[in-house]
């Protein structure tokens, strides 16, 4: 420990150095305009096009084949005159010839076996058969096929706020989502013989037009999902009779189509606030074994959304509740096999309910009738208003921990989806985290209201450390192309659900961070935003200036490490002589002693000037730690100079320590230091980023107790994420690894065994 | 240009493109122990991911979370983690020169299953001396999972690294300083 005197001057610091980490992202976002303002919000001058479809669809049980005659009526909102239009051909990713199989980078070591051979040349005849384009007067269009996406040519070109319609019909053959994978696809179920469907991408869809990108007609390589216009739809789906369809939007034959015990039923769920069972597994179980050679049609219709997506087999087991958001009651349903079963008909349509009530509290109310979830194994893949979903417990109806909140999870995420980017309709083919990273933020605040100390996989910070740490060659920055993306998961999911938890939890706190993100949700529902637009509205609505939390967390792959690097400790000079020079003596007696001095003690027995009085001059005789007059005036002349206040400070025995800080890891990030006491308590310093918005790699600040502290440690809530926590303590102290935590705990036993055993202990009891 | 004749085990694997995960991320803090002279350590995959890599070899794993320390399909996960976790080593040393290399041999003292989806794997590797070079291997899951991208952090003395491994990158080393 050090005294300080103050010296009464102002030191300057006329460093100069380049201004990076804070550097405002002017170069980095587009420049806003009538169409995109700068505080985030769409501009007056915003505009999106529209697209309603008229569909008719026949699904062949026996081929699994689709036919659908669609009619597309577009409304040019734009300002431009369009020549042509682009409509994407999602299942062209299944031609033989897609680019999607061309791009896979192989090696050998990637075919250890026959079937890695066979199924790397499994041929499928996928891929949309057009049979033809016509306009409404039955006259052919010209169109050319690119792949994955289809221009058509007009005859002359759509002005500004005119419409045109025309008709497509085509075909595909509907793969076996099992064998060729996919977001859709079908399950054969080999016991009963049975077919489960979930059909999606499964008709040519208008592109994106916008003042972004034009026509955004990137083509579908496979990661990057979607982008859509939003529309109206009326679809007419004819199926076997035993099927039930589950789709996006409001039945609207109910009628014909269920008998009337589930149409009773039905009405019931509409009411109840827990699931009611509208078609039951004996009734699913029952048509399994029958097979219905006869066809119904249901026809459904859908307001402003995206897309539109289905499910159906004889399969279904379907159940109902209603979920009230702002007053509206939404139909919360699910679908599933009874091979879903137990775990289904439990959670699924509470989870529907549970996550479309807590996303409305954090972003938008909830703007679609219905919410529904279907099983489908292995999956989780998302549409509006519907979603299919993984979680499927063994074939005796058992299921472990771990599968229980996989279902959980998925359900929640994909129903989630709804919000981002169903409603709150981003770029996916272009940005992944947009959809993907907000919902999976969200996914996470939901699951946390779900069941207290939920194990969520993906939001606090400390989760992503491990990603994140030391080679930085592996990975990419957020703000990279969906395709382009390096580990996938933890770059577009995680990292962005844990920035925003930071945002929320350390850098802006709860209260201005759900007020920026509802702002952002509220101005772009049913619109199509930008990653600029998101982080314009973030800072407009809050007043914090978080262009560094960008730049580090979406445009950067820094991560953060920041260690406590040393730590002086002083306290303050009263100038009062009785207490400083007993200080001086008490600090010179425990000086460590050199081992020399020690023995000469006794080693020498008696010195010169021990023997000889005339030795010891005046500078020998002095008691430098005595208080002479000349001390006690200095001292009251001092005390007259001074303030009360001041003085009162200098004796209060203030104990003053300057941390110095490094950023090892580039992210610049808040300083949470916990301090504790002698007395065993503790006190938590928060220090804003903007600390290190001169120095970005040293830094170094004071704190002032009134008691001595013995120990200070960084990020002690982990909420920073910081990759190295062994050097975030002083006294130095090493965590130990897990593999330590591990020995150190006693012998584990398999729960269910132990319960076993337990069971066996209390019936010999 | 070699020709090379390949053997392929007939194994017809249960195998699926959709599998619905977007994780591809195993991580690995491993120490070198002076007293105990051995590496210990912690591998974490994603439980699923590692049951589909070891299904295929011909014992069903089924459940991890059903496992515990008694189960023999340990030996399985442990022979996996053998082959895809490796550390080759200088140790011996004759007139400062290291004529002598060790390759690790793990054991699989434990596991333990995530309700969040992760296995976390406990190991060591008894290891007499260790000098440099020290190569690390860590190429678990890519051959069933093109992106996969697997983290090493090791430590030694003060000595801190995180080193990271992929497809094409599968190999490593790391300097020990004096």
């Amino acid at each position: 420990m050090k005294k300080l005197a103050f010296a009464f001057f102002t030191l300057a610091s006329g460093a100069m150095v380049a201004q990076t980490k804070f550097a405002q992202l002017d170069q980095l976002l587009p420049t806003a305009n009538s169409y995109r303002a700068a505080s985030g919000a769409p501009g007056h001058a915003y505009y999106q096009q529209k697209a309603d479809y008229k569909m008719t669809l026949v699904l062949d049980d026996n081929k699994q084949r689709l036919d659908g005659t669609e009619t597309i009526a577009y409304t040019n909102n734009s300002p431009d005159p369009l020549a042509y239009l682009w409509l994407q051909l999602d299942q062209n990713i299944y031609d033989q010839n897609a680019e999607s199989k061309l791009i896979e980078v192989e090696k050998m070591e990637n075919f250890k076996s026959v079937s890695d051979l066979r199924k790397r040349d499994f041929y499928y005849d996928g891929g949309f058969k057009i049979e033809k384009i016509t306009n409404m007067s039955g006259q052919p269009m010209t169109y050319f096929i690119n792949k994955t996406m289809m221009r058509i040519d007009l005859a002359k070109p759509l002005m500004p706020g005119q419409n045109i319609s025309f008709q497509i019909k085509w075909w595909y053959n509907v793969n076996d989502r099992m064998q060729v994978g996919g977001r859709s696809g079908y399950e054969y179920f080999e016991a009963d013989k049975n077919y489960l469907y979930t059909i999606a991408q499964f008709f040519p869809r208008m592109c994106v037009y916008n003042d972004v990108t034009g026509w955004q007609n990137k083509q579908f390589l496979g990661r990057g999902e979607f982008t859509l216009p939003f529309g109206d739809y009326e679809v007419s789906i004819t199926v076997p009779a035993d099927h039930i369809v589950a789709a996006t939007g409001e039945c609207q034959n109910y009628a014909s189509i269920l008998s009337p015990e589930q149409r009773k039923r039905y009405e019931l769920a509409k009411k109840s606030d827990t699931p009611v069972v509208i078609v039951t597994q004996a009734e699913a179980e029952a048509a399994e074994k029958n097979k219905a050679q006869k066809t119904k049609t249901w026809v459904y219709k859908a307001t402003n959304v995206r897309d539109f997506a289905f499910a159906t087999s004889r399969k279904f087991i379907w159940d109902a509740q209603k979920q009230t958001v702002g007053g509206k009651d939404i139909l919360c349903m699910s679908y599933y096999p009874k091979e879903g079963n137990p775990l289904w008909e439990r959670y699924s349509t509470k989870l529907v309910a549970h996550t479309i009530k807590t996303y409305s509290k954090y972003t938008v109310n909830y703007m679609y009738p219905v919410a529904i979830s279907v099983h489908s194994k292995w999956i989780g893949m998302e549409y509006p208003m519907i979603c299919f979903n993984g979680g499927r417990p063994e074939a005796d109806g058992t299921y472990s921990e771990g599968e229980k909140y996989g279902m959980w999870g998925v359900i929640i995420h994909e129903v989630g989806h709804n919000f981002f980017p169903m409603i709150i309709n981003s770029d996916e083919r272009q940005w992944t985290w947009m959809d993907e990273g907000l919902n999976t933020f969200v996914q996470y605040l939901t699951e946390q209201e779900w069941e207290r100390d939920y194990p969520s996989r993906r939001g606090p910070a400390y989760m992503i450390a491990d990603y994140m740490r030391g080679d930085l060659s592996g990975i990419s920055p957020i703000m990279t192309n969906s395709e382009s993306i390096k580990q996938f998961g933890n770059n577009a999911y995680g990292k962005p659900a844990t920035a925003l938890n930071i945002l929320r939890e350390t850098v802006m706190g709860r209260e201005l961070f759900d007020y920026a993100f509802k702002t952002y949700c509220e101005r772009w529902a049913l619109k199509h935003p930008t990653p600029a637009d998101f982080f314009r509205t973030m800072e407009d609505a809050s007043a914090v200036d978080l262009d560094w939390f960008w730049r580090g967390w979406f445009y950067s792959t820094d991560h953060v490490d920041i260690a406590v690097t040393d730590v002086k400790w002083f306290e303050l000079n009263t100038q009062n002589p009785e207490l400083e020079k007993a200080f001086l003596q008490q600090k010179d007696a425990q000086k460590d002693v050199f081992i020399g001095d020690t023995r000469n003690k006794t080693a020498i027995t008696q010195t010169v000037n021990e023997r000889d009085a005339q030795i010891d001059d005046f500078y020998a005789k002095r008691n430098i730690y005595a208080v002479d007059a000349i001390d006690r005036k200095d001292y009251q002349t001092f005390v007259s100079k001074t303030s009360a206040e001041d003085l009162a400070y200098l004796n209060a025995g203030k104990q003053l320590y300057e941390l110095t800080f490094e950023n090892l890891g580039g992210l610049v990030m808040p300083l949470i230091i916990e301090a504790t006491f002698a007395d065993g308590s503790t006190k938590v310093e928060r220090i804003p980023a903007e600390i290190w918005r001169v120095e970005e790699f040293k830094v170094s600040k004071v704190f002032v107790y009134d008691q001595p502290v013995v120990s200070f440690r960084l990020d002690p809530f982990l909420e920073t994420a910081d990759t190295d926590l062994d050097n975030n303590t002083w006294p130095r102290v090493m965590l130990p690894t897990r593999y330590q935590l591990y020995k150190q705990e006693p012998k584990r036993e398999n729960p269910m065994q132990r319960q076993q055993r337990l069971e066996q202990m209390q019936g010999g009891n | 240009m070699l020709r090379t004749t390949l053997s392929f085990l007939m194994v017809f694997a249960f195998s699926v493109t959709s599998f619905a995960h977007e994780f591809y991320f195993a991580y690995a803090e491993l120490t070198y122990n002076e007293l105990q002279q051995r590496f210990e350590g912690t591998i974490i995959f994603t439980t699923h991911d590692l049951e589909r890599a070891i299904e295929p070899k011909g014992t069903l794993i089924g459940k991890f979370e059903k496992l515990d320390e008694t189960s023999a399909e340990l030996k399985l996960i442990e022979h996996y983690i053998n082959e895809h976790f490796q550390i080759n080593y200088g140790c011996a040393l004759d007139s400062n020169a290291v004529d002598a290399f060790c390759k690790s041999q793990f054991t699989l003292e434990g596991i333990v299953t995530q309700l969040n989806g992760t296995i976390e794997c406990y190991v060591s590797s008894s290891a007499g001396a260790l000098y440099n070079p020290v190569q690390f291997k860590f190429d678990a899951l890519m051959d069933r999972y093109p992106n996969q991208q697997n983290k090493l952090t090791f430590i030694y003395r003060d000595q801190k690294e995180t080193l990271s491994f992929l497809l094409y990158d599968q190999q490593k080393y790391f300097t020990l300083k004096p």
